[in-house]
C-alpha cells in the first residue's frame, strides 16, 4: 500500500516537474456564483496552454486566512501565481514575499491601484472609472444628453468611480437611493421629476436598477436607463427593452488572461503586454441578453 | 419680579383653559408645527421648475406617485417607531430592532423559499467520529401564513429572552440589545450561508432569490393558480379564449375603461411629441434674437404658431387587452401575502383615474395602483397602541414604569412583565416591518434592516418620547415617523442637488425638532 502511494507521489511530482505549474488564490468563499467563472476561466487557459493549474480560496472569507493561502502556495515554488487582491495591507506582505520568491505573480479583479507596487507584473480587472466613461459614452452617443447617477452607497470609491467616470461624458447629479427596497423608488421618483429635462438614468446596482425602473414606469417617463452587474431582474429588463444595456466586468477575463500572460512571459523570456489588461467594461444588450443568460455562471 | 403673583397653587389645576391653551399645551403640538414646516417644504422643494405658486399642494410630493411612495417609507418606519417608543416610554432601549429585521426577512423568505424543517444534529461514531443530521419534520410548501407564524415564534423568542436578561440581571438595556444586535446579525448571516443553498450545492449565498411573487398569485379561469405577470404573457390565443369567458357587463366596464386610457394615451402622445417638435424651433428662435435676425424672427414665430402634428390615434380595445385588465383585476389566492405586502384603497385610485382625471403619469397611465399595505398595517397598530396606552391599566403601568421604577414597585406594577413584554412587542414590530418588505419585493438578504434601530428611536425622540422614560404619546410617534419619514426623502426633489446632503439636512432636523420638543415640554411641566 505505501510503495503504490509512494509511486503514484513520485510519479505526480516528477509530471509536475516538467509541465508548468500556475496556482491561483481568490478571496471567492465558495458562495458567490461569480468565482466558479473566474476559476473556469482559469482552468481553460491552463489547458489551452498545457499548463497545470491549481484554484485556492478560504470558505472563512478571512483575508488573514488568504494571506497565509498565498504565503503556502509560494513556498511549493509554483511557476506563476494570479491572485486577488481585496485589501492591499492584509494580504500585501505575502504578495511581496513571493515576488522576493522568484514567482512571476499577477493581480486581478480588485486591486489595480496597489498592483505595480507590489511588485505583480500587472493587473487584470475592470477599471470602474474606465467602465463609467464607457456607459456614459455609450449613453451619450445613443442620444443622452442629461443625466441621474443612482448610487446606492454614497461612500463606496468603487460605485462613486462609476458615476464619475459617467459624470465626464455628460453632465450627471448623483442621487444617493441607499439599499432600502423601499426609499430607492421614492428618491428615483423624486429626482426624475425634480429634474425633468433629464433624459439618462444610470444605475450603479442590479437591485438599484430593478428599484429606479419601477420609479420610471410608474411615472411614465422614457428615459435612456443603463445599469452595471448582472442579475436575472436586470437580464428580464434588458430583453423587454427597459433597460437599454448593463455593464458586465467579464469575470472570465481575469481567470483567463493571467495564465495566458504568465505562460507568454516563463516561455518567451519575460514577454509582456505593456500595461494592465482591463477585463471590461463588457456590454450586455437586447443584442447579446439571451445568448448571456445561456452562459450565466459558466463564463459569464 | 414679585414671586407671589407667578406662584402657582394647586387649585389652578381646575381652572378652565381657553381652547388655544388647551391645544398649545398638548405634548403632540411641537411635532405637530415640524411636520406642517416640513410639508410644506416637501411641497415648495417639490414644484415643478419654471413654474410659480404658493400652494405647496402643486408640488411633485403630492401627486399620486408620491403619496404612495411617502407613505410606504413612513408607514415601515412608523411600525418600528412605536415598538421602539413604547419601549423608551418604559425606559429602556432596543438596539437589536434593526437585526430583528434582517433575521425575520431571512428566515421568512427562506421557508416560503426552502421551506422548514427541524433537524436534531447528534455525534455518531459509525465509520469514524462525525455528526450526523436526523430530520424529524419537513414542510416543503408553507403558506406565507405559517412562514409568519414560524417567524414570530423565533423573533418573539428573542425578545423575551433579552427582556428576561435585562430584568433579571439588572444590565443596561443598551448593552444586551447591542449584544443582541452583533448576535442577530451575525445568526442571519449564518443562517443564510448554511441553509440558502440547493441540495446539490455546499455554500448558501446571503441573498434569497427566486421567490414567486406570491402576494399577486391569482386563480386564472382555465389555466389554474399563477402569478399575474406570467398569467398577462399567456400566448394570445390563451387570452383570447379567457376573455371570451368574462361576464358582458364586466367586459363592458373593461372596454369603457380601457378606452378612456388609450384616447388619454393617445393625448399625451400627442402633446410629447408636439413638446419634441417644438422644442428646437424655440432654440432657433432664441438664437435668432440674439443675433437680431428680424427676418427670421418673424418666421420662425409663425412656424411655432402654425405648429401642428398628426395626432396620435387612440388604439382600439382588443380581447387580449380585455383578458389582461380581467386578470389585473382578479382577486389573490394568498390573502395573508396580500394583506403585508400588497396594494389598498385600488378603488379610490382608480375613480381619482377615471373619472376624476388626476391620478396620471405622464404617459396618460394611471399613476399610482394604490397604497402599500404597511400603511393599514401601521395604523392598525397605532390604534391597539393607543388605546392601551391611553385608556387602559396596561398603558399607566408602561408610563409608571419609565416614569419612577422604584414608585411604581411599591404601588404593585408588575415592572418586570411590562418590560418583557415590551421587548417582545418590539420584536413584534421588527417582525410586522419584515414580513411587508418580504412579500413587497420577494427578496430578502443578510443586510436588510441595516440602522433602522436608530431610526425607529429618532422618530421616536422627534416625536416627544423622553429618552429617560415616563414621557410620550402614540400620536407624537405617529407624527415623528412622519417628519422622519418626508426628511429622509423630501430633500431629494431640490433640482440639480447633490443627494449627499440629505444627510446634513436629516441632521438638522432631528436635532431642531428635538430642541422644540424640550422647549414645549418644559412648558407644559411648568403649567400644571
Amino acid at each position: 500500500m505505501k510503495k503504490i502511494i509512494l509511486t503514484i507521489l513520485v510519479s505526480f511530482l516528477s509530471l509536475s516537474a516538467f509541465a508548468e505549474r500556475i496556482v491561483m488564490v481568490t478571496h471567492g468563499e465558495g458562495k458567490d456564483p461569480f468565482w466558479p467563472v473566474v476559476q473556469k476561466g482559469g482552468e481553460d487557459a491552463a489547458r489551452h496552454v498545457g499548463a497545470d493549474f491549481e484554484y485556492i480560496f478560504n470558505p472563512s472569507g478571512d483575508l488573514g486566512d488568504m494571506a497565509k493561502s498565498i504565503a503556502a502556495a509560494a513556498a511549493t515554488q509554483p511557476d506563476g501565481m494570479v491572485v486577488s487582491l481585496p485589501d492591499p495591507e492584509a494580504l500585501g506582505q505575502a504578495i511581496k514575499d513571493a515576488v522576493a520568491a522568484g514567482i512571476p505573480v499577477i493581480t486581478m479583479n480588485s486591486g489595480l491601484e496597489s498592483s505595480a507596487s507590489l511588485g505583480a507584473l500587472m493587473h487584470v480587472g475592470q477599471p470602474e472609472y474606465l467602465a463609467g466613461q464607457k456607459a456614459g459614452e455609450r449613453a451619450k452617443a445613443e442620444g443622452a444628453t442629461k443625466a441621474l447617477c443612482m448610487i446606492q452607497e454614497a461612500y463606496n470609491t468603487a460605485l462613486t468611480d462609476r458615476c464619475g467616470g459617467y459624470a465626464e461624458m455628460l453632465p450627471t447629479t448623483n442621487v444617493d437611493t441607499s439599499n432600502d427596497p423601499a426609499s430607492i423608488p421614492t428618491r428615483a421618483a423624486a429626482g426624475l421629476q425634480a429634474n425633468p429635462d433629464v433624459d439618462a438614468v444610470l444605475s450603479v446596482g442590479p437591485h438599484v436598477c430593478s428599484g429606479v425602473q419601477a420609479a420610471i414606469d410608474d411615472l411614465g417617463m422614457s428615459v435612456h436607463h443603463s445599469c452595471f452587474d448582472l442579475s436575472p431582474e436586470v437580464m428580464d429588463l434588458i430583453n423587454s427593452g427597459k433597460v437599454a444595456y448593463t455593464i458586465d466586468q467579464q469575470q472570465r477575463l481575469q481567470g483567463y488572461m493571467p495564465v495566458v500572460v504568465l505562460h507568454l512571459y516563463n516561455n518567451g523570456a519575460g514577454l509582456l503586454p505593456g500595461a494592465n489588461i482591463p477585463s471590461g467594461p463588457g456590454f450586455v444588450d437586447k443584442s447579446n441578453a439571451s445568448s448571456v443568460s445561456a452562459l450565466a455562471g459558466i463564463d459569464r | 419680579m414679585n414671586t407671589s403673583t407667578t406662584q402657582r397653587k394647586e387649585a389652578d389645576r381646575h381652572q378652565k383653559k381657553s381652547w388655544l391653551s388647551k391645544l398649545i399645551s398638548r405634548p403632540e403640538i411641537g411635532p405637530i408645527g415640524v411636520m406642517l414646516l416640513l410639508f410644506g417644504m416637501l411641497g415648495y422643494f417639490s414644484i415643478p421648475a419654471g413654474e410659480m405658486s404658493w400652494n405647496p399642494f402643486t408640488g411633485e410630493g403630492f401627486n399620486a406617485l408620491g403619496i404612495r411612495n411617502f407613505l410606504r417609507v413612513i408607514s415601515q418606519l412608523g411600525i418600528i417607531a412605536i415598538g421602539a417608543g413604547l419601549l423608551i416610554i418604559a425606559g429602556e432601549f432596543d438596539l437589536s430592532i434593526g437585526s430583528m429585521i434582517g433575521f425575520a426577512g431571512a428566515c421568512m423568505a427562506m421557508i416560503l423559499r426552502w421551506g422548514f424543517s427541524i433537524i436534531i444534529p447528534y455525534v455518531s461514531f459509525e465509520g469514524g467520529f462525525h455528526i450526523e443530521f436526523l430530520t424529524l419534520i419537513h414542510l416543503s410548501d408553507v403558506s406565507p401564513l405559517g412562514a409568519i407564524f414560524i417567524t414570530l415564534c423565533f423573533t418573539l423568542f428573542f425578545g423575551w429572552l433579552q427582556g428576561t436578561i435585562i430584568v433579571r440581571s439588572g444590565l443596561p438595556s443598551f448593552i444586551v440589545t447591542l449584544g443582541g444586535l452583533f448576535f442577530l446579525r451575525g445568526l442571519t448571516e449564518v443562517s443564510l450561508r448554511s441553509f440558502n443553498h440547493r441540495a446539490d450545492q455546499t455554500k448558501g449565498a446571503t441573498t434569497v432569490t427566486e421567490i414567486p411573487d406570491i402576494k399577486n398569485i391569482v386563480n386564472v379561469p382555465g389555466h389554474g393558480e399563477m402569478v399575474r405577470e406570467k398569467a398577462k404573457a399567456l400566448p394570445e390565443a390563451d387570452l383570447v379564449a379567457i376573455a371570451q369567458d368574462i361576464p358582458a357587463d364586466k367586459v363592458a366596464s373593461i372596454t369603457e375603461r380601457l378606452e378612456y386610457t388609450y384616447q388619454r394615451v393617445a393625448e399625451a402622445k400627442t402633446e410629447i411629441l408636439i413638446k419634441k417638435g417644438v422644442k428646437p424651433l424655440e432654440q432657433a428662435l432664441a438664437n435668432a434674437q440674439e443675433s437680431g435676425n428680424d427676418y427670421m424672427v418673424s418666421m420662425i414665430q409663425e412656424k411655432i404658431t402654425n405648429f401642428k402634428i398628426e395626432p396620435a390615434v387612440a388604439k382600439t380595445v382588443t380581447d387580449v387587452d380585455i383578458a389582461r385588465v380581467y386578470i389585473d383585476s382578479l382577486y389573490s389566492t394568498k390573502p395573508v401575502a396580500n394583506f403585508f405586502g400588497g396594494d389598498i384603497l385600488e378603488p379610490i385610485f382608480d375613480w381619482l383615474y377615471f373619472p376624476v382625471d388626476w391620478n396620471t403619469n405622464n404617459f396618460g397611465n394611471q399613476f399610482a395602483s394604490g397604497l402599500y399595505s404597511c400603511v393599514m398595517i401601521w395604523l392598525i397598530i397605532a390604534l391597539v397602541c393607543y388605546v392601551v396606552l391611553s385608556k387602559t391599566q396596561a398603558g399607566n403601568w408602561i408610563y409608571s414604569t419609565g416614569g419612577n421604577l422604584n414608585a411604581a414597585k411599591a404601588n404593585g406594577v408588575p415592572t418586570d412583565k411590562v418590560k418583557v413584554s415590551l421587548f417582545m412587542f418590539s420584536a413584534f414590530c421588527a417582525t410586522i416591518f419584515a414580513t411587508c418588505q418580504v412579500f413587497e419585493v420577494n427578496t430578502a438578504d443578510a443586510a436588510k434592516g441595516n440602522l433602522k434601530e436608530l431610526e425607529a428611536i429618532a422618530a421616536a425622540v422627534i416625536g416627544g418620547v423622553v429618552l429617560t422614560g415616563g414621557f410620550g404619546t402614540i400620536l407624537g410617534i405617529v407624527v415623528g415617523a412622519f417628519i422622519f419619514g418626508v426628511a429622509k426623502e423630501a430633500f431629494f426633489y431640490i433640482p440639480g442637488i447633490d443627494g449627499s446632503f440629505y444627510r446634513v439636512f436629516l441632521g438638522l432636523v432631528i436635532i431642531a425638532s428635538a430642541l422644540t420638543n424640550e422647549n414645549i415640554r418644559k412648558r407644559i411641566m411648568g403649567s400644571i
